[in-house]
């Protein structure tokens, strides 16, 4: 999370986004459940290569290095210890060669040249400074974020404006032994966790990203032996019918946040129940496979749903529901849903199975229910469901329309729709 | 994607992204030319003549904008009497797609949002002759929405 405080620094932003896109089929995280069924390119790993191990892997070739970053035209600004004047032709050739190797993964990354900056540390102390002062640091209260700033070559700490905030770091930073004036502390903005923020294990009620559009991830499931999850069939590029759409969580930044793949979603069909002129469906579901088939790895947590605070997609990333059972939504019932636009809300059902046009289209969704929750644009996928005892709850279905209008679970599982999925409501997860 | 919902339909939808030369159908003047929203529309129609409702929102920055749209659609008109109580809403008891559309406008570049009405109220019945006055409306990330101003439509006796 400190990270992406950093990379919104525009030139770093650049780097960063390359050296993660460069490595995805490394990359793997390893909280949650895993689901080797699912994970058929990239086997899950307890190690995480990222941009700082990079760069210590190019200072232990090149002595001096004290990192680097793009400046706004695009030109590769590298530190470089006591560096005064023009750097030696050789250093620059060497410089380039260990970068475009350890960094570029064989691609040259400076197309607009390479400057050196007279560097006062170099990264590998940073880097050892960065370990021992993280854990501590990030322990007090108030403080948001630690890093290496790339842009200035020292470390940066992030703090909120409590008072004395900057004196309590500076005390921890001088008990551990890293130097004072290798280290900034700025003022920054508190980063609240939400369900649009970068999630794993994924979960339903977390914000997904396809093309130029954001929805809700439905709930994960396993359909047919492969794991992977259920969102709206307007969730994809195009409704109805597989077209293999990406996904992302919680956006796309390269490989680096995809998620999945589609792989099932019913074409609409006409005449029979459907009003002539009209395409049906009796779910707006599809499915997405998780992970996507080059990568990279992803956790799932099947059976849960993230449980932030009532009214709000504020979430700790700790607080989850569970499934533990299927049912067709009933008129009065209290239902909750979870959404990525307006969080947690909840209502009573009101209607069940009325047949429904989509406004602006030639599509009919039948037997559909309605409940009073509140929901807006991005809530689309969101799990509906009734709390039993919590933290468990009875999957009702997914959201997909304005005034509380969703898919039951029963219409998803039908089949013509996705068929059986299995979402751990039985237990074993 | 959006052209397969919109294609075949009674009512012509469209959105499109424009640069100021494309606009060749213009059937009115825009609400404010300095908004970057403004909607479209005739300054009078015989009575059961169909309107033709654009709303358009221009990049007027020298940046693009990145605009979120939320809902498909995510745009709505509404009619009011001259009085300004509302007799028609297009998405009225209508339900909305719960999706987000990120889209980047370039400058000088605009979208376009298009609509094909009969004159009628909420009821269905046709208007009756008088003055009224017509909005546009975009819905962005919620709850943000922009409207336009008010543009001011005469229904004729035929």
């Amino acid at each position: 999370m400190h990270r992406k405080m950093i990379i919104s620094v525009v030139v770093v932003y650049a780097l960063v986004a390359m050296l993660f896109t460069s490595n995805m089929g490394n990359a793997a995280m390893s909280a949650g459940n895993s689901n080797p069924a699912a994970l058929p390119v990239a086997a899950q790993t307890d190690e995480i290569e990222t941009s700082d191990d990079r760069f210590v892997a190019v200072a232990e070739q090149v002595p001096g290095f004290g990192g680097m970053f793009f400046d706004q035209d695009g030109t590769l600004q590298v530190y470089m210890l006591d560096q005064k004047g023009p750097a030696p032709e050789a250093l620059m050739a060497s410089l380039d060669d260990v970068i475009t190797r350890e960094v570029g993964r064989g691609k040259a990354l400076s197309r607009n040249g390479v400057e050196i900056l007279e560097g006062q540390y170099g990264f590998l102390d940073l880097h050892r400074w960065q370990q021992q002062m993280s854990p501590a640091v990030l322990d007090l209260p108030g403080v948001v974020f630690t890093d290496i700033d790339e842009t200035t070559n020292r470390l940066r700490v992030g703090i909120t404006d409590a008072p004395g905030m900057a004196e309590a770091v500076e005390k921890s930073l001088s008990e551990l032994g890293v130097p004072l004036e290798a280290v900034l502390i700025s003022e920054t903005k508190e980063v609240w966790p939400e369900l649009r923020s970068r999630r794993r294990p994924l979960r339903g009620g977390l914000q997904i990203n396809f093309g130029g559009f954001l929805c809700t991830l439905g709930f994960v499931a396993v359909r047919q032996g492969v794991t992977g999850f259920v969102t709206n069939s307007h969730c994809t590029n195009t409704q109805g019918g597989v077209e293999g759409t990406v996904y992302h969580q919680p956006s796309a930044s390269g490989t680096t946040n995809r998620i999945g793949q589609e792989i099932a979603d019913p074409t609409y069909f006409t005449g029979g129940q459907c009003p002539a002129g009209r395409r049906c469906r009796f779910s707006d579901s599809s499915f997405a496979r998780v992970p996507h088939p080059s990568g990279p790895a992803v956790t799932t947590a099947l059976g849960t749903i993230a449980r932030p605070p009532v009214g709000s997609f504020t979430w700790n990333g700790v607080d989850t529901f569970t499934i533990t059972a299927e049912a067709a939504p009933v008129v009065g019932q209290a239902v909750t849903k979870v959404g990525r636009t307006t969080g947690r809300t909840s209502g009573t059902i009101q209607q069940t199975c009325f047949n429904v046009n989509v406004a602006g289209s030639n599509i009919t969704q039948l037997c559909q229910s309605r409940a009073s929750f509140a929901s807006a644009g991005g809530d689309s996928g969101s799990p509906v469901f009734r709390i039993t005892a919590l933290p468990n709850v009875t999957l009702v279905g997914i959201h997909w329309g304005s005034g509380g209008v969703f898919s039951p679970i029963t219409g998803i599982q039908m089949g013509g729709e996705l068929g059986a999925v299995n979402t751990c409501a039985g237990g074993g997860c | 994607m959006m052209a397969m919902y919109w294609t075949g339909l009674l009512l012509l939808l469209s959105i499109t992204i424009l640069g100021f030369d494309g606009c060749s159908h213009q059937t009115g003047n825009p609400s404010r030319p300095e908004d970057p929203l403004s909607l479209e529309a005739p300054d009078e129609v015989e009575a059961g003549q169909t309107i033709n409702l654009k709303l358009i929102w221009r990049n007027l920055t020298d940046k693009p904008v990145e605009l979120t749209l939320g809902g498909r659609p995510a745009y709505d008109f509404v009619v009011t009497t001259s009085e300004g109580k509302e007799i028609w809403r297009w998405l009225a008891g209508q339900t909305v797609q719960d999706i987000l559309e990120i889209k980047t406008v370039d400058t000088g570049q605009k979208l376009e949002f298009m609509l094909e009405w009969q004159p009628v109220d909420q009821a269905g019945a046709a208007l009756a002759p008088g003055h009224y006055l017509a909005h546009g409306i975009l819905n962005l990330e919620p709850p943000a929405a922009l409207k336009t101003k008010p543009k001011p439509l005469l229904i004729r006796s035929k």
